[in-house]
Order: C-alpha cells, then structure tokens, then sequence
C-alpha cells in the first residue's frame, strides 16, 4: 500500500530531525532511492526545484515526493505524515509549556542530533558532487568499492566546476539569493552542456 | 499565553471567525514570499505578529524560538503551529498550519508534472545537469556555516563525523544514524550538564 509506505517513511523522518530541513534531505535521499520511488538523478532535481520554490526544503521535497510516486494524494499523504509528528509533539509541549522551559533532560540528546545534521549535510553535498562535478559514484560507499569503483576512472566535469565557482563566488561576495542561484545554474548548464557537451 | 486563548473563547463568533481568517491569510502570505525555509521565516513572523499586529507579546515570541529548537520537524510548520495556539486555540494553529503548507503544496505538486513532462528536452535535461553544481555550492555555504556556529569542540566534530561515515561509507539506515547519534550525545555532554549548579 503505497499510501501507507509514503506516510510512514515521512513520518520516520519528520520525528528524528531537528533544526530545520537541510539535513533531512540525506534521510529522505536513502529512504526514496533505495525504495525505487526515483531515480538519485530525479532525486537531485527535486531538491533543486525544492529550493527555488516557495516554502521549506524538506517540506517540499516531500510533496514532491508524494506527488511523482501516488499522485496528488500521495503528495498531500507525504507532507503529513513529514509535519505529523511535530504536529503532535508540539501540541503537547505547548501544554506543559513551563516545565518544558526549566527541564534540560533532553539537551545533551539535541546536541548529538545537531552535531549529526553536519556530517548528513555532508553527505548531501556529497551526494550533488557526484555526476555533476565529477563524472559518476564517488568510491566511498562499500557497495561500489565491490563493483570495482576506482578513483582513477572518475572524470571531471569541468563545465560543472566553473557552475559551481560561479555560484560560490556570487554566494560569498553579493549574497545571492537561492531561488536566483538555482534559476542561474539552470541557465548555465543549459549553455555550457549545449557548447560543450559532457563526454 | 493561555490568558490569550481563553480571551477569545469568549468573543462573538464572527469576531472568532476573523481571527481565523486573519491567521491563515498572513501564514498564506509570509510563506509565499520566503523561498529557503524556516530560519528566514521566524523573522518575518516576529514583525508581522508581534510588531505589526501586536497578536503575540515579545515573550510568547521567545518561547517559539526555544521551542522550535527543541522540536523536531520543520521550524517553519511548528513555530506557526505555536502562534496559531497562542492566538486563537487549537482551530487558530490549524488555520495557521494550512497557511503555511497550502503555497508550497500547489506551486510543487503543478510543477512536479511540468518538470518530468520537460526533462525529455535534451535542452532542459542539459539546464538540470547543471542545476546540481549549483546546488553542491549552496549546500557547501549551508554546512559551513553550520559548522561554524554548531561544532565547537572535538565532541561534536567526532559526532559528525561518525554520521557522514555511517552514512556514506556503511551506507547505515540514515534514521538509525540520527538516533544514534542522539544517543552519543546524551553520553559525551552529559558529564558537563551536570557539573554545573
């Protein structure tokens, strides 16, 4: 029952991330890819529309989800079962708003979640690495080390190189904002792959 | 804040039901003009109901932040969760909620099906070969200025690491590795909590 599966996945990952919603997409990368509801390539393209459209990453990305998988219900099944626990836990902290304020018992937990959010972060940017700045799996993932993935047979895609640059250096320097970063690489790949292309 | 609530229970039901509407219209608009999520959206929430509004005070404000970094889930749906409550009751946070899902939900679920219907171009195809360079860059500023801010010291850089190596190199169940590492947490800061008064 693929509406049952959408929300429960959801719901997993709604209930253990803390601090917002970048480091959720690693969680809902591995949970959707490894269930075949899409392609890491469809995966990555979602997350980039994600963030040049209004409202937070992770609750977009799950709509998304949601929708290519089962539709519009799918798509709405996916967001709620992503806020649901939130939904609940928030409800009845707001009861006990006081006592929740006084007690630390559940600080040093947090601050493990928090400190985690980097390392699934990184493997998130590790994750846009492959195929876009380099040509195919990076070999770190035991998996590929089996099949035989060597450093050496990687290329590099210098188009994606000078995308990267570009946005890093605009980021820094005028603090551009994502929707415009995103719509400006679209346009730089457009041009650049059609110029010169990939292989 | 549950002065605030109980106040309104005792309003005419037409003053009730402009409330309502008053919530859910100002979450439609706060989150249809933020793209990135809820760290640029709590700002917004501060002026429009504190200051512009005066529907929340300073205090109840606080409490959100705190409490939105306690929570799990998206700081954008629990914080307009807790204004929604905090204004009108349980109907209000879910006047609220729907402001904040309902712009996002439309814009993706249309653009879901325009996306998979263009990427047969090889043109659109090549834009979004690009796109995620572009996104490797975000990110990249994202975890560093996480970094910055959230790893000081040797226990959360150890924490980190131990996620992205379970994750990356033994591929480990990412919702296991959360949990995990909130179990490495409770043991490696415990010791300093309680060493203060």
């Amino acid at each position: 029952m693929i509406y049952a599966q959408l929300f429960w996945v959801f719901c997993k990952i709604g209930a253990v991330t803390f601090g917002g919603g970048y480091a959720m997409i690693s969680l809902i990368q591995q949970e959707v890819v490894s269930r075949h509801w899409c392609t890491p390539g469809e995966f990555a393209d979602m997350v980039a529309i994600s963030q040049m459209t209004p409202g937070p990453v992770a609750l977009n990305t799950a709509t998304y989800v949601g929708k290519i998988t089962a539709g519009i219900p799918g798509a709405l099944i996916a967001t709620f079962g992503l806020i649901f626990p939130a939904l609940c836990l928030t409800t009845l902290v707001i009861r006990f708003l006081e006592q929740v304020k006084r007690s630390h018992v559940a600080e040093p937990y947090i601050r493990g979640i928090r400190a985690a959010a980097v390392g699934l972060i990184g493997a998130a940017v590790l994750f846009f690495m492959e195929n876009s700045l380099v040509d195919g799996d990076l070999p770190l993932d035991r998996h590929l080390i089996g099949r035989g993935a060597s450093w050496a047979g990687l290329g590099f895609l210098w188009q994606g190189f000078v995308i990267f640059a570009v946005i890093l250096v605009l980021k820094k320097l005028i603090d551009i904002k994502p929707v415009w970063a995103i719509l400006l690489s679209l346009a730089l790949g457009a041009g650049l792959y059609t110029v010169f292309p990939a292989g | 804040m549950d002065k605030n609530s109980s106040l309104c229970s005792n309003r005419p039901m037409k003053e009730k039901y402009r409330i309502y509407g008053g919530l859910f219209l100002s979450f439609l608009k706060i989150s249809s003009l933020t793209l990135g999520g809820g760290a640029v959206m709590l700002p917004l929430m501060e002026e429009e109901f504190v200051k512009r509004r005066k529907w929340i005070t300073e205090e109840d404000m606080l409490d959100v932040y705190t409490l939105c970094n306690t929570l799990p889930g998206v700081i954008a749906l629990n914080s307009s969760l807790m204004i929604g409550r905090i204004r009108a009751g349980l109907p209000g946070a879910v006047c609220a909620v729907t402001g904040v899902l309902l712009p996002s939900v439309v814009v993706i679920a249309a653009l879901a099906s325009a996306v998979q219907l263009l990427v047969a171009y090889p043109l659109v195809a090549r834009a979004f070969l690009g796109v995620r360079a572009g996104v490797t860059a975000l990110l990249l500023l994202v975890i560093i200025g996480l970094g910055k801010k959230g790893i000081r010291g040797v226990r959360e850089l150890s924490i980190a690491l131990f996620a992205f190596v379970a994750l990356e190199i033994f591929s480990i169940n990412a919702v296991l590795v959360v949990l995990l590492c909130a179990l490495l947490g409770g043991i490696l800061f415990r010791s300093k909590r309680e060493g203060r008064p």
